[in-house]
């Protein structure tokens, strides 16, 4: 019992994170006093036109398309980039990742608007395009830092590349990854909210609804469920990171 | 003594960027030689060391190793029956001292048995006791610790030829001198064919069995360390040994039993072992002023005498 409660210890912070968002999604409606003080009148100080659980659904699921996504190919470009064959690339990779983050998400949607419509399509390009950059530059930078001699070693030793890449350097370079993929989904997961401009459901409504009415109490219950939620995402990544850095004997 | 040639390099070029950094060279490594080249750097003894293993191609020439021409074999193929050992050590961070000198084995798909046999032994004959070293990761281990792991590595395959690239190079003095020691002891059980470069000309004269002095991506003189010292052929050659230093050079070659007398009377007081060097001898004889030394045997038997006379006089070649 106390083994398994220790066992249990690191996993503390993501789990009281996760459980306060819990909290907060179910029971915004108990702290209606609390907002009634913030935003005083007779009009709902409680946002209603969906629930914050339908919400926290559609802003999860978009987040984990786009992070997925821009995951995918920021680790693919950088692996590419880093190859023999692939260097040429890797001046040009590096530059598009960067101008991608340069920039503004509200400036992608306007652009991806008319091309895409309205909805979660064109926030989900934005947001693909907007966590490229540090997954690619972790990416880059976690397989460029694998030492030269080990390199050296691993292709003296006979291995073929395939087998230098998957034994040697992605399990050198995956801390340094990883970092990177806890950014990209992080800067995504509080990013995502502006899809709400252009009528992508997520945790943004409340706070665009309450932009435009005025409505000081739906920003702050917009606000901090996004807050919640990066919170505990992040403290979940946080301790994965542990967890390999401690496979590594590191 | 030696036989067949190991490893023959015919006419080979290798040009960068259309600089030549090796030069038409040829070459002939008999088997069981310990053939190391010297050279300052950037006179191409690395470049034509990982011409072997086809870390880099030829642009001209042929190597043949074991008779075979490399240009038509597969390099990974190669590789995994070349040992290869480097300067700082390219040891896998992310794994423990076996699994990283089991790599070469795995790769040629030994059953798990013989795997664990062979990092067994492996330790034990560089030193490293099992028990204590085979779990470690090389974060834990002393610059001459992980350089002992990496000869292994490199021996585990239990391949012909043995490539090595300054692989004491960034070890201090005392490291680097037991690993010489330790190197000469084990090859003189396992008979491999060694190719050793450095740019240190007191480990090539140690080491060798015959030497190969590069200037800029030519060889200059291939030969024995003896004859090396005793002709050198141009004056590079006489700069690298180091005009001022080349009699106790040639004296370090040398063991006191090669010169020692018959004993006669009795013994003088201070003695020197048989195996020891002339170099010993008679650095032991400026410290004690003394012209004459008892020689002892490895029991401490009174076996010879060594008279200053017998340093000047006797067959140098």
């Amino acid at each position: 019992m106390t083994a398994g409660l220790s066992g249990l210890r690191p996993w503390l912070a993501p789990l009281a994170w996760s459980l306060l968002l819990l909290a907060a999604v179910l029971g915004m409606a108990e702290l209606e006093a609390l907002f009634r003080q913030i935003q005083p009148g007779t009009g709902a100080v409680i946002y209603q036109r969906d629930s914050f659980a339908q919400l926290l659904l559609n802003h999860l699921l978009i987040v984990g398309v786009a992070a997925l996504v821009s995951v995918s190919l920021g680790v693919a470009a950088g692996i590419l980039a880093t190859r023999a064959w692939g260097r040429d690339f890797l001046p040009l990779v590096s530059q598009v990742a960067s101008i991608g983050q340069t920039f503004p998400p509200v400036a992608v949607l306007a652009l991806a608007v008319p091309l895409l419509g309205f909805g979660s399509l064109p926030t989900i390009v934005a947001l693909v395009l907007y966590g490229l950059l540090p997954v690619l530059r972790n990416t880059l930078a976690g397989l460029q830092g694998v030492p030269p001699a080990v390199l050296e070693a691993a292709q003296g030793m006979g291995m073929a590349p395939r087998q230098v890449l998957f034994e040697v350097e992605l399990p050198l370079a995956a801390a340094v990854i990883f970092a990177g993929i806890r950014t990209t989904v992080t800067v995504t997961i509080a990013t995502a909210a502006i899809g709400s401009t252009i009528g992508a459901s997520t945790l943004g409504d409340p706070v665009i609804a309450g932009l435009v009415n005025g409505n000081t109490a739906y920003v702050l219950q917009g606000a901090l469920l996004i807050g919640l939620l990066a919170v505990s995402v992040d403290s979940g990544f946080e301790r994965l990171q542990q967890l390999i850095a401690e496979r590594q004997g590191l | 003594m030696s036989a067949r040639p190991m490893i023959e390099l015919d006419n080979v070029s290798r040009l960068f960027e259309g600089v030549a950094a090796v030069d038409g060279i040829s070459l002939r490594i008999d088997s069981g030689e310990i053939c190391v080249i010297v050279g300052t750097s950037g006179c191409g003894k690395s470049t034509t060391l990982r011409l072997l293993n086809k870390l880099i191609d030829c642009s001209s020439g042929d190597i043949r190793i074991d008779g075979q021409a490399i240009a038509q074999l597969d390099a990974q193929r190669l590789r995994r029956r070349m040992g290869y050992a480097i300067q700082n050590t390219g040891l896998f961070p992310h794994w423990t001292v076996a699994r990283n000198i089991s790599v070469v084995p795995r790769l040629l798909n030994w059953p798990t048995e013989r795997i664990e046999a062979r990092v067994h032994e492996l330790l034990e004959l560089l030193g490293l006791p099992h028990a204590d070293f085979a779990h470690k990761f090389p974060s834990q281990l002393s610059g001459g610790q992980a350089q002992r792991v990496g000869v292994a590595r490199a021996l585990a395959g239990d391949p012909d030829i043995l490539l090595m690239d300054e692989p004491f190079g960034a070890l201090d003095p005392i490291t680097r001198d037991s690993l010489q020691n330790e190197l000469l002891r084990i090859q003189s059980r396992i008979h491999k064919t060694i190719v050793f470069v450095t740019h240190d000309i007191d480990e090539a004269l140690k080491l060798a069995t015959r030497i190969v002095v590069m200037d800029q991506g030519r060889i200059v003189q291939h030969d024995t360390p003896v004859n090396l010292l005793n002709h050198p052929a141009n004056a590079f050659v006489e700069s690298l040994l180091g005009q001022g230093e080349r009699g106790l050079k040639r004296a370090s070659l040398q063991r006191v039993a090669e010169r020692m007398l018959p004993l006669q009377g009795t013994p003088p007081a201070f003695s020197v072992a048989a195996q020891d060097s002339l170099r010993q001898a008679l650095s032991l004889m400026l410290w004690h002023r003394v012209g004459e030394l008892c020689v002892r045997d490895n029991e401490g038997r009174a076996v010879g005498l060594l008279p200053i006379s017998a340093l000047l006089h006797g067959a140098t070649a």
